[in-house]
């Protein structure tokens, strides 16, 4: 039986052809490790919130690239795979950088309203520091009103005082103000010089015009009518002047007070009884009303 | 007579039939390179224009250390070789890998500009805090 023979030649361009098929397909069908790691990366943006939803387009155009980029490859089209592979991880990245531009623009947002917190409350801490300084100036002036107001209560209970004791002294309210007179029997006969017991019933009047610096008065100087009216004009003036200056001596400012002479006009009794004549020789010192 | 009319009819139709298979061959062929001619060139422009936006909008995109805009540049320029060889479709490809690398560089300068913003936030809010 003869046996139909196959040439050699044909056997082993077959073997060389079905090899060569063979290396092919498992080049083509080899996974590529590139897109592989592409579609890692996309699995990994998709699950980043800030790069899924900011750079949502980018990741479905990656997806359809990559896609695109695996059905080149295992149609054995190594430059439009590569191509596809490109364009697929460019929209990766620029997911990628989407992503990233959303993180810092959110907390650029929160460090821009934690800067104008801090700017506030340091504009808060400097008004604090300010307002301490003012409360303290302000404590300052209050211990010295209160000094102050201490002063005053302290005067107005002196001249309060003062004036009690002034009251007792007879003192008579007329239209100029109140008036204190000094009856004749306060000076020797004839002489404007004070007796010591007139001085000690000008102490409670001294007292009162001290604590009272505002309080002006006017000293007049009266006779009766025995002697000449010069005399008389003349006597009466010195003893105004005299307690003028008892007055001074105790502190009273000259520049408060005025004296007059009146002689012997103004009587306030008969100069024709001798009681009459002593209740005329007198000197009034009026405490001015303030205008 | 008869027989010689129907042998050259048939014949002659045949001819003809081939020829115009032949000639509308030859349209369909030139018609899609020219397609694929024109589809080079519209991404080319695309690419081109994309990139003198990126330019004028961060001017200084070239200096930023970015390479994905230099390699769009690179791959305008493959692109545009590619056009002249009338590898059309390669041009075509390159064009649009341009187009998207430099749309990358104009996101990425965007980013370095919100960094930047960071950075001096930080700063300022460190320095408020240290006060």
């Amino acid at each position: 039986m003869k046996l139909f023979k196959i040439p050699g030649g044909l056997i082993r361009s077959l073997q060389i052809g079905t090899a060569l098929m063979t290396i092919t397909a498992c080049t083509t069908m080899t996974p590529n490790p590139q897109i592989a790691d592409a579609q890692g990366r996309l699995t990994a943006a998709y699950n980043d919130k800030e790069t899924a939803e900011r750079g949502q387009g980018d990741l479905a155009n990656a997806k359809l690239s990559l896609q695109s980029a695996q059905t080149e490859w295992r149609s054995g089209d190594r430059e439009k795979s590569d191509h596809h592979l490109m364009m697929g991880t460019t929209y990766l990245d620029l997911a990628e950088t989407r992503g990233d531009q959303a993180k810092l623009e959110s907390q650029n947002a929160a460090l821009s309203g934690q800067a104008q917190l801090n700017s506030k409350n340091a504009q808060l801490a400097n008004m604090d520091i300010r307002l301490r300084g003012k409360d303290e100036q302000i404590d300052q002036r209050d211990t010295i009103i209160d000094g102050k107001n201490s002063e005053l209560a302290s005067k107005d209970q002196q001249l309060a005082q003062a004036w009690e004791q002034l009251r007792g002294s007879e003192m008579t309210v007329n239209s100029l103000g109140s008036t204190m007179v000094l009856q004749d029997v306060s000076f020797e006969t004839g002489k404007s010089q004070l007796l010591p017991g007139g001085v000690n019933r000008l102490q409670p009047l001294i007292n009162y015009l001290r604590l009272s610096p505002e309080t002006m008065v006017r000293i007049e100087g009266y006779t009766d009518n025995v002697g000449g009216i010069a005399y008389n004009q003349r006597l009466s003036l010195d003893r105004a002047q005299s307690v003028m200056a008892i007055l001074s001596s105790g502190g009273v400012g000259a520049s408060r007070m005025t004296a007059f002479g009146s002689g012997m006009s103004k009587p306030l009794a008969t100069n024709s009884t001798s009681a009459g004549r002593q209740s005329n020789r007198r000197v009034e010192i009026t405490l001015l009303k303030r205008p | 007579m008869k027989n010689k009319i129907n042998s050259f009819g048939f014949s002659g139709i045949c001819r003809s039939f081939a020829a115009g298979i032949a000639v509308s061959a030859i349209y369909l062929f030139a018609g899609s390179a020219m397609a694929g001619q024109a589809e080079a060139e519209e991404a080319i422009a695309r690419a081109s224009a994309k990139i003198e936006m990126v330019v004028r909008m961060s001017g200084q995109a070239g200096d930023s250390g970015d390479q994905s805009f230099n390699r769009a540049r690179q791959r305008l320029s493959d692109a545009r070789e590619s056009h002249k060889k009338g590898q059309y479709d390669t041009a075509e490809m390159m064009a649009e890998e341009s187009a998207l690398l430099a749309a990358l560089t104009s996101e990425r300068a965007r980013l370095a500009a919100l960094q930047t913003s960071h950075n001096n936030l930080l700063a300022t809010s460190n320095s408020v805090s240290d006060n």
